[in-house]
């Protein structure tokens, strides 16, 4: 819970900042007749995590009025996906220009080999469908990038950087701190996983331009190696704090504006703050 | 000057102060490619590695930043 104040509260069914369901704008999922209250099956389908308090019966309504967009739908994005469409968020928004191809198949969970020369973004999009079809699911084919994320993130409760390289991660860090619109970040390599929420209007969180500026990030898989489950750690963590945002807001029990690098093979685990940089060309730019 | 003892790593090291988080890689030869710091749990923006000056019993955090998935 950040100590600063939030502003995320416009055009949204869900008040972030203080909790609160707000069901006077209407629900955003009406694919199943969203009530204020779950019907018997959504009672069923999510019981168990409707047993835990930081989801529970409003959380869970919460969920089901969220807009997450997922940019990038390789071995962070699409276990992402899955997770957030099966604990009920009710509008997912699938971003990627990429096909599937067989050498993803070592660590991109949600393809298989019938998969291979699709579009990933299409692929997904039947997976979940056949996850849970009452969502409120879209897809774009195509890549993110600085003139297209305004729009496509435009209605977002929040967006996850699922993307494996360091020129679209600053934009899209970018267009959501410039949209005030709370960014999760997820990243691996080798046998390191890294992790940020970022909150995007905090006068005491950084950015991820104050943690990368100036820096040759290790950009990819493909040069450095991966191994499947150290990206599903980092998706798995992403997809958690996603969740738990969604369900209660800022008054979720998670951590903003530190930075996690783990090591999976040591099982090791640190936690860094990320405070803002005086010299952030995103932070301080006020137009 | 004085010298004073400071953790990188979890390794300590005695350094002659003043230095700054750049003096302190170039002179242990430490790799910086793809690197942040965190001085004290908190991370430096690398533009401000050259005026972050270490005290006594200061830590320091350095990691390389990963950004594939």
């Amino acid at each position: 819970m950040p100590s600063q104040s939030v502003h995320h509260t416009a055009n949204r069914p869900f008040n972030y900042a203080n909790g609160s369901v707000n069901t006077a704008n209407g629900p955003r999922n009406n694919a199943s007749g969203f009530s204020p209250q779950l019907s018997h099956q959504d009672i069923q389908r999510y019981s168990r995590q409707l047993l835990l308090d930081c989801i529970d019966h409003d959380g869970q309504l919460n969920l089901a009025n969220a807009h997450a967009v997922i940019v990038g739908l390789g071995g962070l994005g699409s276990l992402t996906a899955r997770y957030l469409a099966g604990a009920g968020v009710g509008n997912i928004t699938l971003i990627d220009g990429d096909t599937v191809d067989i050498s993803n198949l070592q660590r991109q969970v949600s393809y298989n080999e019938m998969h291979l020369g699709e579009l990933k973004a299409k692929s997904l999009y039947n997976e979940l469908r056949k996850v849970n079809s009452d969502l409120n699911i879209q897809f774009k084919s195509k890549f993110a990038d600085s003139n297209n994320l305004p729009t496509l993130i435009s209605s977002a409760t929040c967006v996850l950087d699922c993307t494996d390289n360091i020129t679209v991660r600053r934009q899209i860090n970018a267009a959501t701190y410039r949209a005030s619109i709370p960014l999760f970040i997820a990243a691996a390599s080798g046998l390191t996983w890294q992790a940020l929420n970022l909150p995007q209007n905090s006068a005491t969180c950084g950015c991820y331009e104050c943690l990368v500026n100036n820096i040759a990030v290790r950009e990819d898989c493909l040069s450095k190696g991966v191994l499947g489950p150290v990206v599903g750690m980092a998706a798995c963590h992403q997809a958690t704090q996603a969740l738990l945002f969604l369900a209660k807001g800022f008054k979720a029990d998670i951590k903003w504006g530190h930075y996690l690098t783990g090591n999976a093979g040591l099982g090791s685990l640190q936690s860094f703050a990320l405070p803002p940089s005086s010299t952030c060309e995103v932070c301080n730019d006020t137009n | 000057m004085t010298q004073i003892k400071v953790n990188v790593n979890n390794q300590p090291m005695d350094v002659i102060s003043p230095i700054s988080l750049s003096e302190l890689i170039a002179l242990k030869q430490l790799n910086d490619d793809g690197a942040a710091i965190a001085k004290n749990a908190a991370i430096v923006s690398k533009k401000e590695w050259s005026t972050t000056y270490l005290k006594d019993n200061d830590t320091v955090d350095i990691f390389t930043l990963v950004a594939g998935g």
